[in-house]
């Protein structure tokens, strides 16, 4: 079976032995070629060896002398380089220490890039602040504007309600002008009357009257008007104490207050004798001052009770009591139409509604009050207010602070106003005696006398009642009569007693002047 | 594998001479000599030859595309391998060179250039139609993309591991082979090629002078004509008769007649596993 296996590799062996010979010839061919191709490709055949040495050794040297020739070129180019790289080495030393100095800029200007970009940040808040409060604002000014409008309306609102009242109230005081005209006419008509009446009674003493008076003009014509009384007609006593006040009430009744806490009305007979015909009660301390209004016939009086007190003559009935004052009530008048003006020593002066018997305002001067004046010439809610602290002010019932205000000497103890209502006297405790305008407010004249003393701080002072005489009573009992527009000393009469004089009223008549003491005594001077 | 017949058939080499005949007016350079291997291409060796040739500095570029090669008055066949190319130019003498001419003038019709990429294509389509016939096709269709590339590789560099790395897998099947890759080179005509089984219908390993005949009788009927006699003759006499007429050629050497057909398809296969024999009557 393997014969064939074998056979075939003999034949094989056979065939590799045959081509053996024709391989190697081969293959030395193969590298002849290979190496004729390098020698042509590399270089030329050399011719013999000792003339190849001699070229080799000719070449060798000039190889030498070129490498020599070289290494000086490349030493020097070595130094050259050697030259260059310290150069190099320098301006790297340099722009190093230049970036240094650049990184230390760049360093800063980052630092102040920094703080800048914060205070950028800071400016834009506080600009978005500014804006907040800008809108804010403008809102407000928008809002403040329309306010302005709107005042603005009221205030042409207010100025044409202003001009209404302006006129309301022009209108108004001339009514009370005509009114007060009026009034007087009717008072002046009564008594005309009441003389008619009374003229056939009255002949007789009036005869004997004028046989009495020492006084005549040139011609020996009668002087009616103020007599200038001279001697004491009668003195009575009529009270516990202090008589504080005493007021004619017309022609022959006066009325009389004082310490004995009682109103006494009295009556002159004309015989040199009075009679008391009515007491008005009610009071729990003394009297202070009296006032009286002649058309209603209504008396008022104030009261060391704190209280103001009204009464009706006619029916001599108590009407009303006035209280509020919290001390004592030093003054009162009546005041306007239905009004009554009070001062008190708790320094605060009250306006009363004698209708609705309240009181309808009260003022503050921070003074003690000592007298009041009311029926002022200029205008009827014009007052006037004596007081402590040496001031007098002057009052319009309508608003609550002074409208006027005058310094005098001493403590005001008296007001009386002239019948034009256009002056003032005034009576202080520096022991003078002051006529003021009341148009100017300027003193026109000032009385004074040698041994006039102001006897206390409500004694009274007066103006005769045609306004020709200036009466004061002195606290050496005696009483002081000036001219008022001479300023002269007319009369001064004197008393048996060295009692101070309180008060004094002049008779409507013009003839007759009570004085009140001190000491329980009324004198009726003629 | 018989890896001693393998190996010394890969080793097998052919002495070769290249002759250039263009007419130049210088005169042809010397001839280029080379010993190739049995189972290298023309296509192959051909380029190495005009390199050798082109290299004279006083000559004419010759292109690879415009020379034609002509061996004993005859147009070689560029695909077949060159051992067998040697056979058939050396029926008379078996230790002769393989004279090749290089000629430069208008090529024959039948002469075909292949040139290297051709031959790789032919050189796979070859393994592929050997397996058909061996294993319907199995072996070649589970390869990898690369192995039949890596086959023709090998043979162009020469490399014998590299080869029998993946030929073994050709070669050594589960199954026995259906059919055996022969092909038979008889005087000048083409090769002939017949499905022949490993065993007779008795169970018999058939032998490659069996195979022989067995392709002979079924040669054309011209041919088959005037050698039917000899063959029919030849056949019907005894073993020694036909073994001392016919010589079966391959690879240089005469093979047994006696020789099993599968060891000679495993053994004495060409790289593109096909049995080429060259008969000489």
């Amino acid at each position: 079976m393997s014969d064939y296996r074998k056979l075939i590799i003999e034949r094989l062996e056979d065939v590799k032995t045959r081509n053996k010979q024709v391989a190697s010839v081969y293959n030395n061919y193969s590298k002849l070629a290979e190496a004729l191709i390098k020698k042509q490709k590399y270089g030329a055949p050399r011719s013999g060896v000792s003339l190849e040495e001699n070229e080799e050794l000719v070449k060798t040297k000039a190889e030498m002398a070129d490498l020599y020739r070289s290494k000086c070129q490349n030493d020097q180019r070595l130094i050259n380089a050697n030259h260059a790289i310290i150069e190099y080495e320098k301006k790297t030393n340099a722009l190093i220490a230049e970036k240094s100095k650049l990184e230390a800029v760049k360093h800063n200007l980052a630092g102040k890039y920094a703080r800048t970009e914060v205070e950028l940040q800071r400016l834009k808040s506080d600009n978005e602040l500014m804006n907040d409060e800008r809108i804010a604002t403008n809102a407000t000014v928008t809002m403040m504007t329309q306010q302005i409008q709107e005042m603005e309306n009221d205030r042409i609102h207010f100025l044409n309600k202003i001009r209404e009242l302006n006129a309301t109230r022009i209108d108004m005081m001339n009514a009370e002008v005509a009114l007060e005209e009026q009034r007087r006419h009717s008072r002046v008509q009564d008594m005309i009357t009441s003389a008619i009446n009374d003229v056939s009674d009255k002949d007789l003493k009036l005869e004997a009257m004028l046989k009495k008076m020492p006084e005549t003009n040139a011609n020996g014509d009668l002087l009616l008007g103020d007599s200038l009384p001279s001697r004491s007609e009668f003195n009575f006593e009529c009270d516990e104490g202090e008589v504080n006040d005493v007021l004619w009430l017309d022609g022959e009744t006066f009325a009389t207050g004082g310490s004995d806490r009682k109103i006494k009305i009295w009556k002159t007979d004309g015989h040199g004798g009075q009679t008391r015909i009515d007491v008005l009660a009610g009071s729990n301390a003394a009297f202070t001052r009296i006032d009286y209004e002649r058309d209603r016939k209504h008396l008022i009086a104030s009261s060391n009770d704190k209280n103001v007190r009204l009464w009706n003559l006619d029916t001599s009935r108590l009407m009303s009591t006035l209280s509020g004052h919290a001390d004592q009530v030093t003054c009162v008048k009546f005041y306007q139409s239905h009004s009554a003006v009070s001062g008190s020593a708790d320094r605060v002066i009250k306006i009363w509604d004698l209708q609705n018997q309240r009181c309808s305002r009260s003022l503050f001067p921070a003074s003690k009050i000592l007298d009041v004046a009311t029926n002022m010439g200029g205008s009827p809610s014009l007052f006037a207010t004596g007081h402590f602290d040496k001031k007098l002010r002057f009052y319009d019932g309508r608003s609550s602070d002074p409208v006027k205000t005058v310094e005098m000497g001493g403590r005001i103890t008296s007001l009386d106003v002239t019948m034009s209502g256009c002056e003032l006297l005034v009576s202080t405790r520096d022991d003078t005696i002051t006529l003021m305008d009341l148009r100017s407010f300027q003193t026109v004249h000032c009385y004074s006398a040698e041994n006039y003393r102001t006897s206390s701080d409500s004694s009274r002072v007066i103006l005769s009642s045609g306004n020709e005489y200036v009466a004061a009573g002195s606290s050496n009992g005696c009483v002081f009569i000036w001219n008022r527009n001479t300023t002269k000393l007319e009369k001064r009469l004197s008393s048996s007693s060295e009692n101070p004089i309180f008060s004094l009223s002049w008779n409507p008549t013009g003839y007759g002047l009570l004085s009140s003491s001190k000491q329980k005594v009324v004198t009726l001077w003629k | 594998m018989d890896y001693e017949v393998s190996r010394k058939v890969w080793e097998s080499q052919v002495p070769v001479q290249f002759t250039l005949q263009s007419g130049g007016t210088l005169g042809d350079p010397l001839p280029y000599y080379t010993m190739l291997p049995r189972f290298t291409y023309l296509a192959l060796a051909l380029p190495k030859a005009l390199t050798s040739f082109n290299r004279r500095e006083d000559g004419e570029t010759i292109h690879v595309e415009k020379v034609w090669l002509e061996a004993n008055g005859k147009p070689l066949k560029m695909y077949i391998p060159i051992g067998v190319i040697n056979d058939q130019a050396n029926l008379l003498e078996t230790d002769s060179i393989l004279e090749i001419s290089v000629k430069t003038s208008t090529a024959p019709p039948k002469f075909q250039m292949v040139d290297r990429d051709m031959m790789e294509a032919m050189f796979m389509q070859n393994i592929k139609e050997a397996d058909y016939l061996k294993t319907k096709a199995e072996v070649t269709q589970s390869m990898m993309k690369d192995e039949l590339p890596q086959l023709w590789r090998s043979v162009v560099n020469n490399n014998f591991d590299e080869f029998w790395g993946i030929n073994r897998k050709l070669m050594e099947t589960n199954n026995e082979f259906s059919h055996v890759p022969l092909r038979i080179y008889y005087k000048d005509e083409p090769f002939k090629q017949a499905l022949l089984t490993i065993k007779h219908t008795d169970g018999s390993l058939r032998t490659i002078g069996e195979s022989i005949a067995e392709i002979l009788r079924l040669s054309p009927p011209t041919s088959s004509e005037s050698s039917t006699p000899t063959s029919e003759s030849s056949s019907s006499s005894s073993d020694a008769t036909p073994s001392g007429e016919r010589r079966l050629i391959s690879h240089g050497i005469d093979i047994p007649s006696h020789t099993p057909l599968i060891f000679a398809a495993k053994n004495l296969s060409y790289p593109d596993n096909f049995v080429h024999i060259v008969i000489s009557v």
